[in-house]
Protein backbone atom coordinates (compact mmCIF):
# COMPACT_ATOMS: atom_id res chain seq x y z
CA UNK A 1 0.00 0.00 0.00
CA UNK A 2 1.32 3.66 -0.78
CA UNK A 3 1.21 5.24 2.55
CA UNK A 4 -0.81 8.42 2.57
CA UNK A 5 1.15 11.75 3.50
CA UNK A 6 -1.82 12.90 6.00
CA UNK A 7 -3.57 9.76 7.94
CA UNK A 8 -5.60 10.48 10.91
CA UNK A 9 -4.59 8.82 14.05
CA UNK A 10 -7.66 6.67 13.89
CA UNK A 11 -6.33 5.70 9.97
CA UNK A 12 -3.31 5.14 11.39
CA UNK A 13 -4.00 2.92 13.73
CA UNK A 14 -6.91 0.68 11.48
CA UNK A 15 -3.91 0.47 8.58
CA UNK A 16 -1.63 -1.52 11.26
CA UNK A 17 -4.28 -3.07 12.51
CA UNK A 18 -5.53 -4.37 9.46
CA UNK A 19 -1.30 -5.64 8.62
CA UNK A 20 -0.76 -3.08 6.14
CA UNK A 21 1.80 -0.32 6.80
CA UNK A 22 0.60 3.13 7.01
CA UNK A 23 2.68 6.34 6.77
CA UNK A 24 4.40 5.61 10.20
CA UNK A 25 4.00 2.85 13.02
CA UNK A 26 1.51 4.33 15.52
CA UNK A 27 2.05 5.11 18.95
CA UNK A 28 0.03 4.68 22.05
CA UNK A 29 1.92 6.25 25.20
CA UNK A 30 -0.81 5.25 28.20
CA UNK A 31 -0.16 8.66 30.47
CA UNK A 32 -2.63 8.56 33.17
CA UNK A 33 -0.95 9.87 36.40
CA UNK A 34 0.72 12.64 34.18
CA UNK A 35 -2.08 14.55 33.26
CA UNK A 36 -2.81 15.42 36.97
CA UNK A 37 0.38 16.52 37.19
CA UNK A 38 -0.17 18.57 33.52
CA UNK A 39 -3.34 20.19 35.21
CA UNK A 40 -1.71 20.86 38.32
CA UNK A 41 -3.59 18.46 40.41
CA UNK A 42 -3.88 15.88 42.81
CA UNK A 43 -4.09 12.41 41.13
CA UNK A 44 -7.66 12.32 43.23
CA UNK A 45 -8.51 15.55 42.08
CA UNK A 46 -7.88 14.68 38.43
CA UNK A 47 -10.09 11.30 38.64
CA UNK A 48 -12.63 13.05 40.71
CA UNK A 49 -13.94 14.45 37.61
CA UNK A 50 -14.45 13.50 34.59
CA UNK A 51 -14.02 17.17 33.05
CA UNK A 52 -10.22 17.03 34.62
CA UNK A 53 -9.94 13.21 32.81
CA UNK A 54 -10.94 15.08 29.47
CA UNK A 55 -8.89 17.61 29.20
CA UNK A 56 -5.85 16.11 30.39
CA UNK A 57 -5.80 13.22 28.13
CA UNK A 58 -6.03 15.76 25.34
CA UNK A 59 -3.36 18.17 26.47
CA UNK A 60 -0.97 14.86 26.89
CA UNK A 61 -1.98 13.84 23.43
CA UNK A 62 -1.08 17.00 21.63
CA UNK A 63 2.23 17.51 24.26
CA UNK A 64 3.06 13.44 23.55
CA UNK A 65 1.75 12.56 19.55
CA UNK A 66 -0.11 9.82 20.95
CA UNK A 67 -2.03 7.94 18.41
CA UNK A 68 -4.65 6.82 20.81
CA UNK A 69 -7.02 8.65 23.36
CA UNK A 70 -7.42 6.48 26.55
CA UNK A 71 -9.96 6.82 28.40
CA UNK A 72 -8.66 5.06 31.61
CA UNK A 73 -8.15 6.29 35.14
CA UNK A 74 -7.49 3.41 37.25
CA UNK A 75 -8.16 -0.02 37.17
CA UNK A 76 -9.54 0.01 40.93
CA UNK A 77 -12.83 1.35 39.58
CA UNK A 78 -14.21 -1.96 39.40
CA UNK A 79 -13.24 -2.92 42.99
CA UNK A 80 -15.01 0.10 43.87
CA UNK A 81 -17.72 -0.92 41.96
CA UNK A 82 -17.98 -4.21 43.92
CA UNK A 83 -18.17 -2.19 47.29
CA UNK A 84 -14.86 -1.96 47.89
CA UNK A 85 -12.24 0.86 48.89
CA UNK A 86 -9.52 2.13 47.06
CA UNK A 87 -5.97 3.93 48.66
CA UNK A 88 -4.90 6.85 46.09
CA UNK A 89 -1.43 8.00 45.77
CA UNK A 90 0.20 10.74 44.38
CA UNK A 91 3.23 9.00 43.09
CA UNK A 92 1.03 5.88 41.78
CA UNK A 93 -1.95 4.23 40.58
CA UNK A 94 -4.48 4.28 43.08
CA UNK A 95 -4.68 0.48 44.38
CA UNK A 96 -7.53 -1.37 45.77
CA UNK A 97 -7.43 -1.01 50.23
CA UNK A 98 -9.52 -4.10 51.19
CA UNK A 99 -10.95 -7.23 49.57
CA UNK A 100 -14.52 -7.51 49.01
CA UNK A 101 -14.77 -11.73 49.24
CA UNK A 102 -13.78 -12.24 52.91
CA UNK A 103 -14.59 -15.49 52.84
CA UNK A 104 -14.21 -17.84 50.34
CA UNK A 105 -18.46 -19.23 50.52
CA UNK A 106 -19.05 -14.99 50.55
CA UNK A 107 -18.77 -16.05 46.72
CA UNK A 108 -21.92 -17.57 46.38
CA UNK A 109 -23.86 -14.69 46.92
CA UNK A 110 -21.27 -12.81 45.09
CA UNK A 111 -23.47 -10.43 42.60
CA UNK A 112 -22.22 -8.42 39.71
CA UNK A 113 -23.09 -4.86 40.36
CA UNK A 114 -25.17 -2.94 38.58
CA UNK A 115 -23.03 -0.15 36.66
CA UNK A 116 -26.19 2.90 37.47
CA UNK A 117 -25.53 2.05 41.05
CA UNK A 118 -22.11 2.71 41.05
CA UNK A 119 -20.69 6.80 41.02
CA UNK A 120 -17.15 6.29 39.99
CA UNK A 121 -18.03 3.94 37.21
CA UNK A 122 -20.91 6.76 35.86
CA UNK A 123 -17.95 9.36 36.12
CA UNK A 124 -15.78 7.26 33.76
CA UNK A 125 -18.45 6.61 31.40
CA UNK A 126 -18.79 11.13 31.02
CA UNK A 127 -14.58 10.70 30.38
CA UNK A 128 -15.07 8.13 27.87
CA UNK A 129 -18.11 10.25 26.29
CA UNK A 130 -16.20 13.36 26.52
CA UNK A 131 -12.98 12.25 24.69
CA UNK A 132 -14.89 10.52 22.05
CA UNK A 133 -16.75 13.60 21.08
CA UNK A 134 -13.60 15.43 21.29
CA UNK A 135 -11.78 12.47 18.67
CA UNK A 136 -14.93 13.31 16.71
CA UNK A 137 -13.86 10.12 14.68
CA UNK A 138 -10.11 11.32 13.88
CA UNK A 139 -8.48 9.01 16.84
CA UNK A 140 -9.47 6.23 18.38
CA UNK A 141 -10.66 6.02 22.02
CA UNK A 142 -9.29 3.29 24.23
CA UNK A 143 -11.27 2.04 27.42
CA UNK A 144 -10.41 -0.81 30.07
CA UNK A 145 -11.69 -3.54 31.70
CA UNK A 146 -10.41 -5.68 34.44
CA UNK A 147 -11.25 -9.40 32.52
CA UNK A 148 -12.94 -11.90 34.75
CA UNK A 149 -10.13 -13.92 35.25
CA UNK A 150 -7.81 -11.38 36.85
CA UNK A 151 -10.47 -8.96 38.64
CA UNK A 152 -10.24 -11.25 41.75
CA UNK A 153 -6.58 -10.49 42.76
CA UNK A 154 -8.64 -7.36 43.63
CA UNK A 155 -11.47 -9.23 44.91
CA UNK A 156 -10.22 -11.60 47.10
CA UNK A 157 -6.53 -10.61 47.08
CA UNK A 158 -3.83 -12.91 45.18
CA UNK A 159 -2.48 -15.48 47.43
CA UNK A 160 -6.45 -16.05 48.44
CA UNK A 161 -7.20 -16.61 44.30
CA UNK A 162 -4.62 -18.89 43.56
CA UNK A 163 -5.09 -21.67 46.16
CA UNK A 164 -9.14 -21.13 44.77
CA UNK A 165 -8.17 -21.76 41.34
CA UNK A 166 -6.34 -24.90 42.24
CA UNK A 167 -8.41 -26.10 45.21
CA UNK A 168 -12.10 -24.15 44.25
CA UNK A 169 -12.79 -24.71 41.03
CA UNK A 170 -16.43 -24.87 41.76
CA UNK A 171 -16.13 -21.96 43.66
CA UNK A 172 -13.23 -20.25 40.85
CA UNK A 173 -16.10 -20.89 37.88
CA UNK A 174 -19.20 -19.02 39.81
CA UNK A 175 -16.94 -15.91 40.46
CA UNK A 176 -15.92 -15.84 37.26
CA UNK A 177 -19.43 -15.92 35.88
CA UNK A 178 -19.82 -13.30 37.72
CA UNK A 179 -17.06 -11.30 36.69
CA UNK A 180 -17.97 -12.34 33.04
CA UNK A 181 -21.82 -10.49 33.88
CA UNK A 182 -20.15 -7.32 35.22
CA UNK A 183 -17.12 -6.86 32.44
CA UNK A 184 -19.90 -7.55 29.53
CA UNK A 185 -21.88 -4.70 31.23
CA UNK A 186 -18.57 -2.64 31.39
CA UNK A 187 -17.16 -3.08 28.23
CA UNK A 188 -20.28 -2.53 26.32
CA UNK A 189 -21.22 0.58 28.50
CA UNK A 190 -18.01 2.45 27.49
CA UNK A 191 -18.54 1.38 23.96
CA UNK A 192 -22.00 2.99 23.70
CA UNK A 193 -20.49 6.38 25.44
CA UNK A 194 -18.06 6.33 22.38
CA UNK A 195 -15.16 4.40 23.13
CA UNK A 196 -13.75 2.66 19.77
CA UNK A 197 -12.01 -0.32 21.91
CA UNK A 198 -11.30 -1.63 25.15
CA UNK A 199 -8.45 -3.19 26.83
CA UNK A 200 -8.73 -6.58 28.36
CA UNK A 201 -6.74 -6.24 31.13
CA UNK A 202 -5.94 -10.17 31.92
CA UNK A 203 -2.21 -10.46 33.63
CA UNK A 204 -3.58 -13.80 35.24
CA UNK A 205 -3.73 -15.64 31.78
CA UNK A 206 -0.05 -14.60 31.20
CA UNK A 207 2.73 -17.38 30.90
CA UNK A 208 4.30 -15.61 33.95
CA UNK A 209 0.97 -15.89 36.35
CA UNK A 210 -0.05 -19.30 35.27
CA UNK A 211 0.70 -22.68 33.29
CA UNK A 212 -0.58 -23.27 29.63
CA UNK A 213 -2.99 -26.13 31.13
CA UNK A 214 -4.68 -23.72 33.84
CA UNK A 215 -5.01 -20.35 30.83
CA UNK A 216 -6.16 -22.98 28.12
CA UNK A 217 -8.93 -24.55 30.56
CA UNK A 218 -9.85 -21.42 32.51
CA UNK A 219 -8.28 -18.17 31.28
CA UNK A 220 -8.69 -18.61 27.33
CA UNK A 221 -12.21 -19.64 27.39
CA UNK A 222 -13.38 -17.06 29.28
CA UNK A 223 -11.63 -14.56 27.41
CA UNK A 224 -12.94 -15.78 24.48
CA UNK A 225 -16.45 -16.02 26.05
CA UNK A 226 -16.17 -12.43 27.23
CA UNK A 227 -14.69 -10.56 24.14
CA UNK A 228 -17.06 -12.48 22.01
CA UNK A 229 -19.74 -10.85 23.75
CA UNK A 230 -18.79 -6.88 23.70
CA UNK A 231 -19.92 -4.60 21.23
CA UNK A 232 -16.57 -3.62 19.83
CA UNK A 233 -13.00 -4.89 19.29
CA UNK A 234 -10.79 -5.79 22.27
CA UNK A 235 -6.82 -5.77 23.18
CA UNK A 236 -5.79 -8.52 25.48
CA UNK A 237 -3.18 -6.55 27.38
CA UNK A 238 -1.09 -8.95 30.16
CA UNK A 239 0.14 -6.19 32.15
CA UNK A 240 3.82 -7.01 31.99
CA UNK A 241 2.93 -10.90 31.81
CA UNK A 242 4.74 -13.28 29.28
CA UNK A 243 2.75 -13.23 26.48
CA UNK A 244 4.66 -15.12 24.09
CA UNK A 245 3.93 -19.10 25.12
CA UNK A 246 -0.29 -17.67 24.42
CA UNK A 247 0.67 -16.01 21.26
CA UNK A 248 -1.36 -18.69 19.44
CA UNK A 249 -4.50 -18.83 21.01
CA UNK A 250 -4.74 -15.36 21.60
CA UNK A 251 -4.76 -15.14 18.11
CA UNK A 252 -7.27 -17.35 17.56
CA UNK A 253 -9.48 -15.84 20.60
CA UNK A 254 -10.93 -13.08 18.90
CA UNK A 255 -8.76 -10.56 20.49
CA UNK A 256 -7.51 -7.69 17.64
CA UNK A 257 -4.40 -7.31 19.44
CA UNK A 258 -2.07 -8.29 22.05
CA UNK A 259 0.26 -6.47 24.30
CA UNK A 260 4.16 -7.82 24.52
CA UNK A 261 5.71 -7.90 27.83
CA UNK A 262 9.60 -6.96 28.61
CA UNK A 263 10.17 -10.28 29.33
CA UNK A 264 9.23 -11.44 25.74
CA UNK A 265 11.34 -10.85 22.41
CA UNK A 266 9.01 -8.78 20.29
CA UNK A 267 10.44 -9.96 17.35
CA UNK A 268 9.25 -13.58 18.29
CA UNK A 269 6.31 -12.42 19.27
CA UNK A 270 5.60 -10.40 16.21
CA UNK A 271 6.37 -13.69 13.68
CA UNK A 272 4.46 -15.52 15.52
CA UNK A 273 1.60 -12.82 15.58
CA UNK A 274 1.74 -11.61 12.10
CA UNK A 275 -0.99 -11.91 10.07
CA UNK A 276 -3.16 -12.86 12.72
CA UNK A 277 -3.66 -10.21 15.71
CA UNK A 278 -1.74 -6.80 16.20
CA UNK A 279 1.50 -6.62 18.89
CA UNK A 280 1.70 -3.61 20.72
CA UNK A 281 4.90 -3.04 23.31
CA UNK A 282 7.19 -3.19 24.77
CA UNK A 283 8.61 -0.22 26.13
CA UNK A 284 9.90 -0.82 29.31
CA UNK A 285 8.14 1.83 31.77
CA UNK A 286 10.36 0.81 34.98
CA UNK A 287 13.64 1.51 33.55
CA UNK A 288 12.25 4.23 31.11
CA UNK A 289 12.37 6.64 34.86
CA UNK A 290 15.87 7.26 33.86
CA UNK A 291 16.57 6.93 30.17
CA UNK A 292 18.19 9.61 29.00
CA UNK A 293 16.80 11.10 25.27
CA UNK A 294 19.55 8.74 23.63
CA UNK A 295 18.27 6.01 25.22
CA UNK A 296 15.00 6.31 24.46
CA UNK A 297 15.93 6.93 20.92
CA UNK A 298 17.16 3.66 21.25
CA UNK A 299 14.63 1.72 22.73
CA UNK A 300 12.06 3.32 20.17
CA UNK A 301 14.32 1.91 17.11
CA UNK A 302 14.82 -1.74 18.81
CA UNK A 303 11.32 -2.19 19.04
CA UNK A 304 10.76 -0.96 15.28
CA UNK A 305 13.06 -2.77 14.28
CA UNK A 306 12.03 -6.16 16.00
CA UNK A 307 8.23 -5.83 14.93
CA UNK A 308 7.32 -2.72 12.58
CA UNK A 309 8.16 -4.14 9.63
CA UNK A 310 4.15 -5.25 7.67
CA UNK A 311 2.32 -3.79 9.76
CA UNK A 312 0.22 -4.97 12.96
CA UNK A 313 2.40 -3.36 15.19
CA UNK A 314 1.73 -0.56 17.54
CA UNK A 315 4.68 0.87 19.44
CA UNK A 316 3.62 1.19 23.27
CA UNK A 317 4.54 0.26 26.86
CA UNK A 318 4.94 -3.26 28.14
CA UNK A 319 2.36 -3.00 30.84
CA UNK A 320 -0.28 -0.61 30.01
CA UNK A 321 0.38 2.74 32.27
CA UNK A 322 3.40 4.70 32.03
CA UNK A 323 4.69 5.34 35.73
CA UNK A 324 4.42 9.28 36.25
CA UNK A 325 8.28 9.06 37.63
CA UNK A 326 8.84 8.79 34.02
CA UNK A 327 10.37 12.37 33.00
CA UNK A 328 8.65 15.00 29.97
CA UNK A 329 12.07 14.46 28.19
CA UNK A 330 11.78 11.16 27.92
CA UNK A 331 8.28 10.85 26.68
CA UNK A 332 8.97 13.74 24.07
CA UNK A 333 12.29 11.71 23.03
CA UNK A 334 10.26 8.99 22.43
CA UNK A 335 7.51 11.08 20.34
CA UNK A 336 10.38 12.25 17.67
CA UNK A 337 11.91 8.92 17.76
CA UNK A 338 8.50 7.67 16.89
CA UNK A 339 8.45 10.41 13.82
CA UNK A 340 12.41 9.81 12.90
CA UNK A 341 12.41 6.10 12.74
CA UNK A 342 8.71 5.07 12.28
CA UNK A 343 8.12 6.80 9.08
CA UNK A 344 6.60 3.58 6.39
CA UNK A 345 8.56 1.61 4.65
CA UNK A 346 11.48 1.97 7.11
CA UNK A 347 14.20 1.97 4.82
CA UNK A 348 16.83 2.59 7.46
CA UNK A 349 16.04 -1.31 8.68
CA UNK A 350 17.68 -1.81 4.92
CA UNK A 351 21.04 0.40 5.65
CA UNK B 1 19.28 -40.44 53.80
CA UNK B 2 22.73 -41.31 52.57
CA UNK B 3 24.87 -38.49 51.07
CA UNK B 4 25.23 -40.02 47.85
CA UNK B 5 21.28 -40.14 47.19
CA UNK B 6 20.56 -35.88 47.54
CA UNK B 7 20.30 -35.43 44.06
CA UNK B 8 17.99 -37.47 42.76
CA UNK B 9 15.99 -36.76 45.55
CA UNK B 10 15.72 -33.07 44.74
CA UNK B 11 14.51 -33.50 41.89
CA UNK B 12 12.19 -35.75 43.10
CA UNK B 13 10.94 -32.91 45.77
CA UNK B 14 10.78 -31.08 42.83
CA UNK B 15 8.36 -32.87 40.75
CA UNK B 16 6.04 -33.99 43.53
CA UNK B 17 5.94 -30.37 44.41
CA UNK B 18 5.03 -29.22 40.99
CA UNK B 19 2.44 -31.62 41.00
CA UNK B 20 1.31 -30.89 44.31
CA UNK B 21 1.32 -34.17 45.15
CA UNK B 22 0.91 -33.54 49.17
CA UNK B 23 1.56 -38.05 49.36
CA UNK B 24 5.10 -37.66 47.81
CA UNK B 25 5.86 -34.50 49.55
CA UNK B 26 5.26 -35.96 52.83
CA UNK B 27 7.12 -39.48 52.10
CA UNK B 28 10.12 -37.24 50.51
CA UNK B 29 10.35 -34.90 53.46
CA UNK B 30 9.74 -37.61 56.51
CA UNK B 31 12.41 -39.02 58.47
CA UNK B 32 10.68 -41.03 61.24
CA UNK B 33 7.55 -38.51 61.63
CA UNK B 34 10.16 -35.86 62.71
CA UNK B 35 10.55 -33.99 59.21
CA UNK B 36 13.62 -33.29 57.53
CA UNK B 37 17.08 -32.77 59.31
CA UNK B 38 19.48 -30.27 58.23
CA UNK B 39 21.15 -32.63 55.58
CA UNK B 40 17.59 -32.91 54.15
CA UNK B 41 16.87 -29.28 54.07
CA UNK B 42 20.18 -28.24 52.65
CA UNK B 43 20.58 -31.25 49.88
CA UNK B 44 17.49 -31.97 49.02
CA UNK B 45 14.48 -28.94 50.10
CA UNK B 46 16.60 -25.77 49.39
CA UNK B 47 17.77 -27.12 46.10
CA UNK B 48 14.68 -27.97 45.18
CA UNK B 49 12.70 -24.39 45.97
CA UNK B 50 15.86 -23.28 43.95
CA UNK B 51 15.53 -24.92 41.08
CA UNK B 52 11.55 -24.18 40.59
CA UNK B 53 12.37 -20.24 41.01
CA UNK B 54 14.91 -20.87 38.84
CA UNK B 55 12.59 -22.24 36.16
CA UNK B 56 9.70 -19.22 36.98
CA UNK B 57 13.11 -16.74 35.98
CA UNK B 58 13.42 -19.25 32.50
CA UNK B 59 9.73 -18.84 32.04
CA UNK B 60 9.36 -22.78 32.13
CA UNK B 61 6.84 -23.11 35.12
CA UNK B 62 4.57 -20.58 36.41
CA UNK B 63 4.17 -17.87 39.25
CA UNK B 64 1.03 -20.00 40.26
CA UNK B 65 3.54 -23.42 40.51
CA UNK B 66 5.91 -21.08 42.77
CA UNK B 67 3.24 -20.29 45.22
CA UNK B 68 1.43 -23.36 45.09
CA UNK B 69 4.52 -25.57 45.37
CA UNK B 70 6.12 -23.45 48.63
CA UNK B 71 2.74 -23.30 50.14
CA UNK B 72 2.70 -27.16 50.07
CA UNK B 73 6.49 -27.40 50.97
CA UNK B 74 5.80 -24.93 54.14
CA UNK B 75 2.67 -26.90 55.10
CA UNK B 76 4.37 -29.96 55.46
CA UNK B 77 7.45 -29.63 57.23
CA UNK B 78 4.89 -27.61 59.52
CA UNK B 79 3.04 -30.81 60.41
CA UNK B 80 6.11 -32.35 61.62
CA UNK B 81 7.27 -32.12 65.11
CA UNK B 82 10.85 -32.69 63.79
CA UNK B 83 14.43 -30.75 64.52
CA UNK B 84 15.12 -29.45 61.32
CA UNK B 85 15.25 -26.15 62.76
CA UNK B 86 17.75 -26.51 64.83
CA UNK B 87 20.04 -26.41 62.34
CA UNK B 88 19.07 -22.69 61.94
CA UNK B 89 19.47 -21.70 65.59
CA UNK B 90 22.47 -19.15 64.94
CA UNK B 91 20.69 -17.72 61.77
CA UNK B 92 20.44 -13.80 61.65
CA UNK B 93 17.31 -12.35 62.80
CA UNK B 94 15.24 -12.02 59.85
CA UNK B 95 12.46 -9.89 58.99
CA UNK B 96 10.20 -8.81 55.64
CA UNK B 97 7.65 -6.87 54.58
CA UNK B 98 5.59 -5.35 51.86
CA UNK B 99 6.34 -1.52 52.34
CA UNK B 100 3.58 0.97 51.19
CA UNK B 101 1.90 -1.33 49.33
CA UNK B 102 -0.79 -4.24 49.48
CA UNK B 103 0.51 -6.85 47.23
CA UNK B 104 1.67 -9.47 49.43
CA UNK B 105 1.84 -12.58 46.93
CA UNK B 106 5.83 -11.83 46.64
CA UNK B 107 6.40 -11.60 50.24
CA UNK B 108 4.09 -15.01 50.88
CA UNK B 109 6.44 -16.96 48.34
CA UNK B 110 9.39 -15.86 50.39
CA UNK B 111 8.41 -16.80 53.52
CA UNK B 112 7.30 -19.98 52.11
CA UNK B 113 10.98 -20.37 50.81
CA UNK B 114 12.59 -19.69 54.03
CA UNK B 115 10.53 -21.74 56.64
CA UNK B 116 10.40 -24.89 54.58
CA UNK B 117 14.02 -24.72 54.59
CA UNK B 118 14.50 -24.43 58.28
CA UNK B 119 14.85 -20.29 58.91
CA UNK B 120 12.52 -18.53 61.45
CA UNK B 121 11.34 -15.25 59.70
CA UNK B 122 9.71 -12.35 61.53
CA UNK B 123 6.60 -11.41 59.09
CA UNK B 124 5.85 -8.04 59.71
CA UNK B 125 2.86 -7.84 57.31
CA UNK B 126 1.85 -5.29 54.96
CA UNK B 127 1.35 -1.50 53.91
CA UNK B 128 3.89 -0.68 56.48
CA UNK B 129 4.94 2.76 56.44
CA UNK B 130 8.58 3.52 56.34
CA UNK B 131 8.18 4.56 60.40
CA UNK B 132 6.52 1.15 60.99
CA UNK B 133 9.32 -0.96 59.80
CA UNK B 134 11.66 1.12 61.22
CA UNK B 135 10.27 1.03 64.77
CA UNK B 136 9.97 -2.23 63.53
CA UNK B 137 13.68 -3.38 63.45
CA UNK B 138 14.72 -0.87 66.12
CA UNK B 139 11.76 -3.28 68.45
CA UNK B 140 13.23 -6.82 67.02
CA UNK B 141 16.68 -6.39 66.59
CA UNK B 142 16.25 -7.24 62.68
CA UNK B 143 19.68 -7.97 61.07
CA UNK B 144 18.63 -8.71 57.86
CA UNK B 145 15.55 -7.12 56.49
CA UNK B 146 13.33 -7.97 53.23
CA UNK B 147 11.42 -5.51 51.61
CA UNK B 148 9.09 -6.93 48.44
CA UNK B 149 7.32 -4.29 46.47
CA UNK B 150 5.21 -4.24 43.44
CA UNK B 151 4.49 -1.07 42.83
CA UNK B 152 7.34 1.11 41.28
CA UNK B 153 6.14 4.03 44.11
CA UNK B 154 7.09 1.34 47.30
CA UNK B 155 10.40 0.28 45.33
CA UNK B 156 11.57 4.01 45.78
CA UNK B 157 10.05 4.46 49.03
CA UNK B 158 13.03 1.96 50.00
CA UNK B 159 15.42 4.53 49.61
CA UNK B 160 14.20 6.51 52.22
CA UNK B 161 13.12 3.67 54.34
CA UNK B 162 17.84 3.42 53.94
CA UNK B 163 17.98 6.61 55.16
CA UNK B 164 15.43 6.22 58.08
CA UNK B 165 17.30 3.47 59.51
CA UNK B 166 20.46 5.15 58.98
CA UNK B 167 19.63 8.02 60.73
CA UNK B 168 18.12 5.64 63.79
CA UNK B 169 21.12 4.34 63.88
CA UNK B 170 20.37 0.85 62.26
CA UNK B 171 21.98 -1.29 59.56
CA UNK B 172 20.33 -4.37 58.70
CA UNK B 173 21.43 -5.98 55.76
CA UNK B 174 18.64 -4.87 53.30
CA UNK B 175 17.24 -7.18 50.85
CA UNK B 176 14.71 -6.55 48.10
CA UNK B 177 12.94 -7.92 45.71
CA UNK B 178 9.44 -7.88 43.02
CA UNK B 179 8.64 -6.61 39.81
CA UNK B 180 10.28 -3.02 40.00
CA UNK B 181 13.81 -4.91 40.95
CA UNK B 182 13.34 -7.43 37.92
CA UNK B 183 12.59 -4.88 35.79
CA UNK B 184 15.05 -2.65 36.70
CA UNK B 185 18.30 -4.01 38.34
CA UNK B 186 19.58 -1.20 38.08
CA UNK B 187 17.21 0.42 41.16
CA UNK B 188 18.98 -1.78 43.94
CA UNK B 189 21.82 -0.02 44.04
CA UNK B 190 19.68 3.07 43.48
CA UNK B 191 17.73 2.44 46.33
CA UNK B 192 20.42 1.75 48.67
CA UNK B 193 19.57 -2.10 48.92
CA UNK B 194 22.59 -4.58 49.84
CA UNK B 195 20.96 -7.11 47.73
CA UNK B 196 18.55 -7.49 45.07
CA UNK B 197 16.49 -10.82 44.09
CA UNK B 198 15.40 -11.59 40.49
CA UNK B 199 13.16 -14.36 41.78
CA UNK B 200 11.74 -15.69 45.61
CA UNK B 201 14.28 -18.37 45.35
CA UNK B 202 17.37 -16.34 45.46
CA UNK B 203 16.55 -15.50 48.95
CA UNK B 204 18.05 -18.61 49.54
CA UNK B 205 21.34 -18.08 48.03
CA UNK B 206 21.23 -14.26 49.39
CA UNK B 207 20.82 -15.56 53.40
CA UNK B 208 23.69 -18.30 52.24
CA UNK B 209 25.59 -15.49 51.41
CA UNK B 210 24.58 -13.37 54.60
CA UNK B 211 25.45 -16.00 56.78
CA UNK B 212 29.15 -16.40 55.25
CA UNK B 213 30.27 -13.01 55.45
CA UNK B 214 29.36 -13.10 59.55
CA UNK B 215 31.10 -16.19 59.78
Amino acid sequence: MTATATMTSAERAATAMAFREPDRVPFFLPVTMHAARELGMTLEEYLADPVHLVEGQLRLRAKYGSDFLYAFGYGAIEHEAFGGTVRFFEDGPPNAADVVIRADEDIRSLEPPRIADSPQLLRQLEAVRGLAEAAAGEVMVVSVVISPFSLPIMQMGFDRYLPLLYERPDLAERLHRVNEEFCVAWANAQFAAGADAVAYFDPVSSATIVPHELFARVGLPLLTRTIARFDGPAAAALASGRTLPIVDALARSGAAMLGASNDDDLAEVKAAATGRITVSGNLNGIEMRRWTEADAEAAVKAAIAAAGRGGGFVLSDAHGEIPVQVPEQVLLAMRAAVHEWGRYPLTWLDE
Amino acid sequence: MSASAPAATAADLERALLDLDEVAVTRLLDAGGRGPDADVLENVVVPALVSIGDAWERGEVALSQVYMSGRLCERVIGSFDGSGFEARASQPRISIVVLDDAHILGKQIVVQMLRSTGYRVDDLGARQTVSDVVEAVARDGTEVLVVSVLMLRAALAVRELRAALTARGLHPVLVVGGAPFRFDPALVDEVGADYGGASASDILSIMASIEASRR
